[in-house]
């Protein structure tokens, strides 16, 4: 079973992307803030990381940019998840090492899409 | 999975507006608070993120105007003053209402479309207007029923026979609004069906739609691109028309019509005599008030001249004018004018260009491909054209880092595995070795074009031929599983439902106090023990049973008592729970009494019991209110007395020992002692001989008398005393105390002393007039074993001296009315020294037995009305045992 980890510091939207990707045939990891993450990510391997953009103590696209950095994590797959659909922060987060660049909400197939495609399941 | 994400979602969306609320008030002190803006933007960037999740268009619009505020305060654009914040608060304050309205309804209130647009629009505006950058994105004010708020051009696409509708529709009593709709030009693909909305409006009158820009001509014609625009006339209520809207609520302008908007004069224009001769009789009739007459003449005109003329046009709003149930003859006048004028001018008004809303808005989903349609294959393909994309989007423009393309290769890879497409591990393996070597990025770019052009061609084969066929699956497409609603096996899923990262968890407070209770009893049983060991020495002569028996006991004692401090500690909240609320009411009292007030909080986070923490927010805004209304002078009369303007507010909690205690303390003009006594004798409360004797601080202490708090007093004082005695009573119902000390000139302190939790009852059994009695033990001060000649007589009461102090005596057998048990000489009396009210006072009783842990169970019943007895405890033999109230006994 592949293994996401979901980065994102409002409980609701951590529910909500827990739902959808464990229905989609996902095991999900949470934390709630950057260190959080970055702590998680570095703890044990998984095949893709969901990365809020603004979070409290380090936000997603320092922490990308860290995970970037540290040898283990820089072939993590990492899709950037935030509402702001602008222009200039998905070119930061693309900047910053992400791999892709949702926007919120997004519907629940269309994660679960992206999930899969970003992790090789088969469709 | 909606119902249960929105409970989740309510909770803490009220977390976030009071953090964000908390956030703007300490803003408000210090605006350079950089870490308190970004704390209140990214609360409300939270909520409005998660808001995005639920059906409540109109809450998530208006947290979005509140975020792009304050996003201009956080990238400095925009100064925060306090007009903004409290326009923040006000918004916060509508999003907490309609929270509430959520939780209760699961929908928001129907006026939430209108009050969010317009709330919306105010926080836009203010956060345009220093910057004056995007003036027209500064919307007029919405409805402020003034017709020149409507461009006459808006209502140019109607032709008179509507506009005469519309006008009889308004001279019979009816609103007429004026909508402007212009739908995003990409709505075709966001699912928006602009012309069935329009047409779909309640009460529609008549609808016209007018292209927003020119048309191009066939070539350049995107037909997939909306370019018109609508404006119609309905006699529905506003809020029915946003409610209508409401997804297009930012797209939409509403305007009231005044009936002569209405009015337009349009036609061929004339300069034939007869109309010059028209309007000098017409202005003759009107003057001399003869409106019968002069629609008599406008007729015969009428009939004579073509329809077509601009005059007769004229002529013929003329006449409907005159037939409307009252006449304005200022527009009458101004039509008479017009018929020879050919125009209608009803009154001067500023014509000001029409406000579009920006027809270019960013699809809503940038980064996502087109919206899903009915065939599920192009949209995979879609995302997945996206996705290799996005792999470009973040090779390019960083420069050539090697390192930086291991994430994109392995994404690339998982893309192909997932479509069914084939391996092209190698091929990307190949591609980034290349890379490596060449010190560019261009062979995987290469790579991901020529992917990206097999995809866009339908088929996905590149490494594998076999694997060429589309990646069309075979069985229904497995990302269907995710559009199926609440996804059944939702209840085993989440069926751990601990939250992985907070280790918070959230239990109904009734299961808390079951647990409560039962400790409670198996603290009562356990007591049952000792009266078990010592029936096992006494009645069946087993001393060893006995002392195992008693050793047992020791171990389940300790345990229990871990068990029931352990559970106490679950109960516990933080006093900030309530102190929380004092910031944002202090500072709205202050504003409304013209007060500066500094307000400082200590010790939030001392913890007590739920129930004392719950019970201490009355009292606590009571006291606060006085010390605000009474205590607090005007910033001038503050300085006059040689104090700072500013006045400070003290609310401090601590814990003194097993009681916590919550001190609030003002720096303001203080109780004057002279002005209680003088208010006591006139209320009655006591006579003059008693007040002159009481001292300053007893005097103070009067102000909780029970008597003493009635508005009149109050206003009689112009000091404190509002309702008390409520928080006395209050506060001893919780077993707790109340003290003042005031100085006059210098301020008050008041302190409120609490015990940390209060289920379980600590007792010491007595033993008195033959029978077991329980006293509370924060009652007792001391034991003291007294010498029957060390006790004095003076009149017809006994007392003792304790230590250099004088303490009065009572004998438990008076109290309970039992004869008394005289004890020969050179004995002891056993006395309890009790605080009581205040004062130690001596308790002769037979004997002291052991303290112990009891559920206090008051009287109820037919007992429930005796006097002297807080209540009852069951003892572990299964005797009762009456605990005695001391302040009813003494």
């Amino acid at each position: 079973m592949k293994h996401i980890l979901v980065v994102e510091d409002g409980l609701t939207m951590r529910l909500f992307y827990r739902d959808v990707l464990e229905a989609a045939g996902f095991q999900v990891d949470e934390a709630a803030n950057g260190v959080e993450g970055l702590e998680r990510a570095m703890l044990q391997p998984f095949d893709l990381a969901i990365v809020d953009v603004n979070m409290p103590k380090m936000d997603g696209f320092e922490m990308i940019r860290r995970m970037r950095q540290h040898p283990d994590l820089s072939s993590l797959p990492v899709a950037t998840i935030s509402t702001e659909a602008g222009e200039s922060d998905m070119a930061r987060a693309y900047a910053a090492g992400a791999n892709y660049y949702l926007v919120k909400p997004a519907p629940p197939g269309d994660l679960a899409l992206v999930a899969r495609l970003l992790t090789g399941e088969r469709l | 999975m909606t119902d249960q994400l929105l409970q989740r979602f309510i909770p803490e969306a009220r977390d976030l507006i009071e953090t964000s609320a908390s956030g703007l008030l300490r803003l408000e002190k210090n605006p350079k608070d950089d870490a308190a803006v970004n704390e209140v933007f990214r609360a409300v960037h939270t909520l409005k993120g998660s808001s995005g999740l639920f059906d409540a268009v109109a809450l998530t619009h208006l947290v979005h105007a509140a975020e792009d505020l304050l996003s201009s305060i956080r990238a400095d654009e925009l100064i925060l003053d306090s007009t903004l914040i409290d326009m923040l608060l006000a918004s916060l304050d509508q999003v907490g209402c309609w929270i509430d309205h959520l939780e209760r309804d699961n929908c928001l209130p129907r006026d939430a479309d209108g009050i969010s647009n317009t709330m919306a629009r105010e926080l836009r505006s203010l956060a345009a207007l220093p910057g004056s950058a995007q003036p027209t994105d500064a919307a007029p004010p919405l409805l402020s029923g003034q017709a020149a708020d409507l461009d006459p051009d808006w209502l140019d696409g109607f032709s008179e026979a509507e506009r005469r509708e519309a006008f009889h529709r308004l001279t019979a009593g009816a609103t007429v609004l004026a909508v402007r709709y212009v739908p995003d030009e990409a709505c075709f693909y966001s699912g928006t069906d602009p012309l069935g909305l329009v047409l779909a409006t309640p009460e529609l009158l008549v609808a016209v739609a007018h292209p927003v820009a020119a048309f191009a001509l066939p070539p350049d014609l995107d037909p997939y691109r909306c370019n018109l625009g609508f404006t119609l006339l309905t006699t529905a209520d506003r809020t029915d028309v946003e409610m209508h809207m409401r997804y297009e609520l930012e797209r939409v302008e509403i305007r009231l019509v005044a009936p002569n908007d209405l009015i337009s004069v349009a036609g061929l224009p004339t300069d034939a005599p007869v109309w010059e001769d028209f309007r000098e009789e017409a202005g003759e009739l009107l003057a001399a008030g003869d409106l019968v007459g002069l629609a008599a003449r406008a007729a015969t005109l009428n009939d004579l001249m073509g329809p077509d003329l601009a005059a007769v046009a004229a002529l013929r709003w003329l006449a409907t004018l005159l037939a409307a149930p009252t006449q304005d003859r200022a527009a009458i006048a101004a039509l008479i004018e017009a018929t020879v004028t050919g125009r209608f001018v009803a009154m001067p008004r500023q014509i000001a260009p029409v406000a579009q809303p920006s027809a270019a808005v960013p699809s809503a989903t940038i980064g996502s491909a087109p919206r899903p349609h009915a065939v599920v294959d192009p949209h995979a393909r879609a995302f997945a054209r996206s996705i290799l994309a996005a792999q470009l989007g973040c090779c390019e423009g960083i420069g050539f880092d090697a390192a930086r393309l291991v994430a994109p290769g392995r994404v690339v890879g998982n893309l192909m595995a997932s479509l069914g497409a084939g391996d092209v591990t190698d091929a990307i393996a190949n591609a980034l070795q290349s890379a490596r070597d060449t010190g560019s990025a261009a062979p995987f770019l290469r790579l991901v074009d020529r992917l990206d052009a097999e995809l866009a061609e339908g088929c996905g084969a590149t490494a594998v031929p076999t694997s060429a066929s589309a990646p069309v699956p075979a069985e229904p497409a497995p990302w269907h599983r995710d559009d199926r609603p609440a996804v059944s096996n939702h209840e085993e899923v989440r069926d751990d439902d601990a939250r992985p990262l907070t280790h918070m968890l959230k239990v109904d407070q009734a299961k808390i106090d079951l647990l409560m209770n039962l400790i409670g009893e198996l603290v009562v049983s356990k007591n049952s023990l000792p009266f078990l060991a010592k029936r096992a020495e006494e009645v069946h002569g087993s001393r060893e049973m006995s002392r195992e028996i008693k050793e047992q006991y020791a171990v389940i004692n300790r345990l229990a008592q871990e068990m029931q401090s352990a559970i106490m500690h679950v109960r516990m909240l933080p006093v900030s729970d309530i102190f929380g609320r004092f910031p944002r009411l202090v500072r709205d009292m202050a504003r409304k009494l013209t007060k500066e007030i500094d307000l400082v909080i200590e010790g939030e986070d001392t913890a007590a019991d739920k129930i004392i923490i719950e019970a201490l927010g009355d009292p606590i805004l009571h006291i606060v209110r006085n010390s605000l209304d009474h205590g607090i002078e005007q910033p001038s009369d503050r300085l006059a007395a040689g104090k700072p303007a500013t006045a400070t507010l003290l609310l401090k909690a601590y814990q003194e020992a097993d009681n916590v205690v919550i001190e609030i303390r003002d720096d303001g003009r203080g109780i004057d002692p002279a002005a209680i006594r003088a208010a006591a004798v006139a209320k009655g409360v006591l006579d003059q001989a008693r007040a002159d004797a009481l001292s300053d601080q007893e005097a103070i202490n009067l102000i909780y008398h029970p008597g003493f708090s009635t508005a009149a007093v109050v206003s009689d004082l112009s000091g404190r005393g509002v309702g008390m005695d409520v928080v006395r009573t209050t506060i001893e119902k919780l077993a707790g105390r109340v003290s003042v000390t005031s100085r006059v000139g210098e301020g008050t302190r008041t302190r409120l002393s609490l015990p940390l939790t209060m289920s379980v009852t600590h007792v010491m059994m007595v033993e008195a007039a033959g029978s077991l009695y329980g006293v509370p033990m924060d009652l007792i001060v001391e034991t003291v074993r007294v010498p029957l000649e060390a006790i004095h007589t003076i009149k017809q009461a006994e007392a003792f001296i304790l230590r250099d102090t004088l303490i009065p005596l009572v004998r438990m057998s008076t109290l309970m009315a039992q004869p008394a048990r005289r004890r020969g000489d050179g004995s002891e009396e056993a006395v309890l020294v009790c605080r009581v009210d205040g004062r130690n006072v001596g308790l002769v009783i037979d004997d002291f037995r052991e303290g112990m842990d009891i559920l206090l169970k008051p009287l109820e019943g037919i007992v429930a009305g005796i006097k002297g007895f807080a209540g009852t405890a069951l003892l572990g033999d299964g005797r009762v045992l009456l605990i005695l109230d001391l302040k009813e006994l003494l």
